[in-house]
């Protein structure tokens, strides 16, 4: 990809019925959707654990940190890129969307300050988003706006009143008041035909009935309808969606009639175009069900269900279901990736993507890279084609595995895409029953913890890694199964080495401490503090993990840069 | 990379000095990474009779709750103080100072103010050294301030590719272990604010507790936990601090001359200092106004310099300072002692007609009450123009995750029939999720709780089902908790928007 592809930027005064009519057009063209989001966080360079990806996640805890940060940051950008693979060439249309929320959606968000500041220095531009980005609304927001300013056209559906003397009176009162003003309307027109001998049209004749009550509102909504065909009643409610009046239009024929219809239907439409927003967008995706080719999905999909569908339920199970209603088919590359292993002939292949984008550029000449993402991923993804011909892809789709690997935003050119397929290399397979963790101690370097650790226990003299995540807390991988269950067994009732790291105030849990954490939400202070709550709440029990999931322990992965400074 | 610039957005980095332009309009220097400053502004701060202060941030209430409210204890203004201060961040910081000269004709004393605009990285925003809470990295956004920055054209991308980054004292000193963390640059302007409090400068500010609050936390150390131990604090680094929004509500002269008008910071400075702020620029027109000259150019030849706009922190200090000098004539200060005796360093700090505003702050709510920091005491303030009845917090239940359908009037009625008519005074909503109820007599509060809990152990017997209260609590969701309850769910750390959420994460007993 050249760096002159034009993507298509996509602001407030840009982002039209007809912008999003074309963007339909290049979706049901297409064979695939490659996707990608820039927020205000990172979950690869923030430095918190309760932020960051870490080697020891598994899937579900991944999901929950994805879920505390969804709530926390904002979506700043989406790039979207529907292309086709036309034998060795590739067609694509990218467009990248500016966003930025009203208060009525997000009163307030977080930033990771210097992720902020290194898009700052990459050229993102940041007035473009907060002046000119284009607002949206989740599906359950736009449904609780919908019923506070429901729309005129909800008389279609009504309940059927009960009959009874006080309903009865009221609805002959409203068909004689309605009959009355049909009937000198009909003579004011005529007079106002025969002084002026010009006919009315444009402006239709009305009356507004005041009603201060649903069951007011199904009785005249009722009589209405039994008068005649001709009458429209629309409905008119407060800022609270309470009705308040009921409008009723006098139309001339059953083609004013629907003429009418078609023209608040039509206003109805733009007024929603507004205020969904950029959730249109998404809404388009979801209902082409195209396979949606993307990276680091469990956070960026987390993002677009909280922020464009509704808020996210408590666990990954959940939101997979939730998710595969509106997007049926996705397929994550680190996953994908994951499954088919290191591409070692990656380095060796010379083939140059050939990508053809058919936007032409502004007028004004202004070019921006931003979005460029959503191309990068396509670029990977028809790489991993080559390489490796994935016969069942749909076999790939809708798993979501935590990836902390490289951001894209370092993915420049075409040897860093190597770099990235070839990286796998250095990820072990583990299960979280490899895993424990380690709080409580005091020492300064990673070498030094582990020396003590094995004159604690000779289980540390087998082969294991270490890695410190912050001060006074470790994660320890064993390479052989079963390990993890022995040295926790010796928990309860504890043996004499374990007593000797208590008394040291060393204390030590499976998974499941780390796992009850995260569900827990004890998100704040240090992880050594709540893992330290959990353990004490559940009366020192070993905390073995729930279930066996797989974990991606990157082995050079440095956690803490200190680790290794201080020797 | 070729980035496009919003086309629209830009506020035109160079100011166009042409004749016409300049009426009106102050140049404002703007300072970025890499700006020189230090030197030329050291200088001015140490001739400066006083320096005005401003602050732009990125937000103030990180939910519509963490507002403050009429019935907001002094305890609880402070928790929403600290917690804003301590998680926005500071785009911009604005001083200005005021130096006086005489002039050779009149042999009148005025100013020449030279107003600088330091745009400020939000990456350095918190001083948290040694963490209570681990996230330093980060820093909130209240949406609306964003875009009410925008309207006024604020540039976000000088504040986050070129925004000076600083280091607090706190830090510094935490850095000393780790080096790597404490560049030249970083304690550069943290030190313009330590020379504002080695020289004992008079600062100014309007309506600026919340712009000292983030000073304290941003350059000096996490804010303290109580407003006592703060104001102690402040006042030993800054021991001589106006709000001119306090004197404009104390004075019952200014009070006078500002009847029934705004008294914002721009409609202060366009009603008090009228020939500064309209076309008739630098000529005192009234013979009570004090000259203030802009001084729009110096020795380093190569500065940025914008015309000030409303909100921009360098222009708001400025105006600040105008409507300072302004002020002081009110109060009958003439500014000779600023230049006749150069044996008195702080001329202005030790008129006596200046004296009962210094150091008290107008606090963040009109509660009757002006915050003296000499003392560091909350205390009422005759003067101030009352807006609210006073407020007795001992006779007040908080409820919360009540049905949304309940209103005023259901809440209300369905009380006064078990506690009598009269028996709620009044009821606040902080958010459609809770309510504050303020009962006639102390002892409502007590008998409310026990009421409520004894509904809910008897919760399907018919006595409860048809009790009155009963409409409070139905759907079992409903919880209540005297006056101190709200002040612990306003301590929480977290931000969930609606009250309920956080009351009901907070952990708090109910």
């Amino acid at each position: 990809m050249s760096s002159h592809t034009v993507i298509k930027q996509v602001t407030k005064s840009t982002f039209t019925p007809s912008l999003l009519r074309e963007l339909k057009s290049h979706i049901d063209a297409c064979d695939f959707i490659s996707l990608s989001s820039i927020k205000t966080f990172s979950a690869t360079s923030a430095s918190s654990w309760r932020r960051r990806l870490l080697p020891f996640d598994s899937a579900e805890t991944a999901y929950l940190k994805a879920k505390l940060a969804a709530e926390s940051f904002q979506i700043l950008n989406v790039s979207i890129c529907p292309f086709r693979v036309d034998g060795s060439k590739v067609v694509a249309f990218p467009y990248n969307f500016h966003l930025f929320p009203r208060e009525e959606q997000s009163y307030s968000f977080s930033c990771q300050a210097s992720y902020l500041e290194s898009l700052a220095c990459k050229g993102f531009d940041f007035n473009l988003c907060i002046y000119e980005g284009i607002s949206y609304l989740s599906r359950v927001q736009e449904s609780l706006a919908k019923r506070r300013n429901a729309t005129h056209l909800d008389f279609r559906i009504f309940s059927k009143s009960r009959k009874s003397v006080a309903n009865s009176l009221f609805m002959e009162r409203i068909k004689a008041r309605i009959q009355y003003w049909r009937k000198s309307w009909d003579l004011a027109n005529s007079l106002r035909q025969l002084i002026l001998s010009t006919q009315l049209h444009g402006e239709r004749p009305c009356m507004t009935i005041d009603v201060c009550s649903d069951n007011q509102l199904n009785l005249v909504l009722e009589t209405v309808n039994g008068i005649s065909d001709s009458l429209v009643p629309l409905v008119v409610r407060n800022s609270l969606g309470t009705p308040t009046s009921v409008r009723i239009v006098f139309t001339s024929s059953e083609k004013d009639k629907s003429a009418l219809l078609s023209d608040i239907d039509h206003a109805e439409e733009e007024q929603n175009f507004k205020l969904c927003g950029f959730r249109e967008v998404m809404d388009l995706i979801s209902n082409s069900q195209k396979p949606i080719i993307s990276i680091n999905c469990l956070n960026d999909f987390a993002f677009f269900h909280e922020k464009f569908i509704a808020p996210l339920p408590p666990s990954l199970h959940e939101f997979t279901c939730s998710l595969k209603m509106v997007f049926p088919k996705i397929l994550d590359l680190g996953h994908l990736m994951k499954e088919i292993g290191p591409l070692k002939n990656a380095k060796d292949t010379s083939s140059s993507l050939n990508l053809e984008v058919p936007f032409q550029a502004d007028r004004d000449g202004g070019q921006s890279n931003q979005g460029r993402n959503a191309l990068k991923i396509i670029s990977l993804f028809v790489k991993i084609n080559y390489l490796h011909i994935c016969n069942n892809i749909e076999g790939y789709f809708n798993i979501f595995h935590p990836t902390a690997f490289m951001e894209l935003e370092s993915v420049g050119c075409q040897d860093d895409t190597n770099t990235y397929l070839t990286h796998q290399e250095d990820i072990a397979k583990l299960g979280v029953h490899n895993l424990v963790f380690l709080w409580g101690f005091n020492a300064a370097s990673n070498l030094q913890l582990k020396d003590m650790l094995r004159k604690y226990h000779p289980i540390f003299d087998e082969n294991f890694d270490l890695k410190i995540v912050d001060r006074n807390c470790a994660a320890i991988a064993f390479q052989r199964q079963g390990a993890v269950v022995e040295l926790l067994k010796e928990l309860k009732p504890r043996s004499s080495s374990i007593e000797n790291m208590i008394s040291d105030g060393v204390r030590i849990a499976g998974f499941g401490a780390y796992e009850k954490v995260c569900k827990m939400g004890l998100w704040d202070g240090r992880l050594a503090d709540s893992l330290q709550t959990v353990a004490l709440s559940d009366n020192n029990t070993p905390l073995l993990a729930e279930k066996s999931t797989d974990i991606c322990w990157d082995n050079k992965l440095m956690l803490d840069q200190d680790e290794y400074l201080k020797v | 990379m070729a980035a496009r610039r919003g086309l629209l957005l830009r506020r035109p980095l160079c100011s166009m000095a042409t004749s016409t332009s300049r009426k009106g309009k102050v140049e404002v220097k703007q300072v970025r990474r890499g700006d020189s400053y230090h030197d030329s502004l050291t200088s001015l701060i140490q001739s400066a009779s006083f320096v005005a202060l401003d602050a732009e941030m990125t937000g103030v209430a990180s939910t519509p709750w963490r507002d403050s409210f009429e019935w907001d204890s002094a305890d609880v203004r402070f928790l929403k103080l600290r917690h804003s201060a301590s998680r926005f961040a500071l785009l911009q910081f604005g001083l200005c100072p005021f130096i006086p000269q005489r002039d050779a004709s009149s042999g009148v004393v005025s100013f020449v103010a030279h107003p600088h605009t330091f745009h400020l990285s939000p990456s350095s925003s918190s001083s948290s050294s040694e963490g209570d809470y681990d996230d330093d990295d980060e820093f909130l956004c209240q949406t609306s301030s964003l875009h009410f920055l925008a309207t006024h054209r604020h540039d976000f991308n000088t504040s986050l590719r070129r925004g000076l980054s600083y280091l607090s004292r706190a830090r510094e000193k935490a850095a000393v272990a780790a080096p790597l963390l404490c560049t030249e640059s970083a304690i550069g302007f943290r030190h313009l604010i330590d020379l504002l409090s080695s020289h004992n400068k008079l600062i100014v500010g309007h309506n600026c507790i919340l712009d000292i609050a983030h000073m304290f936390d941003k350059f000096i150390a996490p804010i303290p936990s109580t407003m006592e131990q703060f104001m102690k604090e402040v006042h030993q680094i800054f021991p001589n601090v106006i709000d001119t929004k306090h004197i404009m509500n104390a004075n019952r002269t200014v009070q006078l001359l500002m009847r029934n008008k705004s008294k914002s910071l721009s409609s202060a400075f366009s009603s008090l200092c009228p020939t500064i702020s309209s076309a008739g620029y630098h000529r005192s027109v009234r013979a009570s106004d004090v000259n203030v000259k802009v001084q729009a150019h110096d020795d380093e030849g190569s500065s940025l310099f914008n015309s000030g706009a409303k909100h921009e922190a360098g222009y708001d200090a400025f105006m600040t300072g105008c409507v300072f000098t302004q002020l002081c004539v009110h109060l009958g200060i003439t500014f000779d002692q600023c230049l006749s005796d150069p044996s008195i360093s702080d001329p202005l700090q030790s008129n006596v007609k200046l004296k009962p505003y210094l150091n008290h702050l107008y606090p963040t709510w009109n509660s009757g009450t002006v915050l003296d920091f000499t003392t560091g005491t909350e205390k009422p303030e005759g003067t101030y123009k009352q807006k609210y009845p006073k407020v007795e917090l001992k006779n007040i239940v908080l409820i919360w995750g009540f049905s949304s359908v309940l209103k005023y009037k259901n809440l209300k009625g369905c009380i006064a029939k078990v506690f009598g008519p009269d028996s709620v005074i009044s009821v606040f909503f902080i958010d459609a999720t809770a309510a504050l109820i303020q009962f006639r007599k102390e002892e409502f509060v007590k008998d409310f709780l026990a009421l409520k809990e004894s509904l809910e152990r008897r919760k399907d017997d018919p006595i409860s089902i048809l009790h009155p209260l009963s409409v409070i609590f139905e759907g079992g969701n409903t919880k209540a908790g005297d006056y101190n309850t709200y002040k612990d769910v306003i301590a929480c750390n977290q931000s969930k928007v609606l009250f309920k959420d956080q009351a009901d994460g907070s952990g708090v007993a109910c």
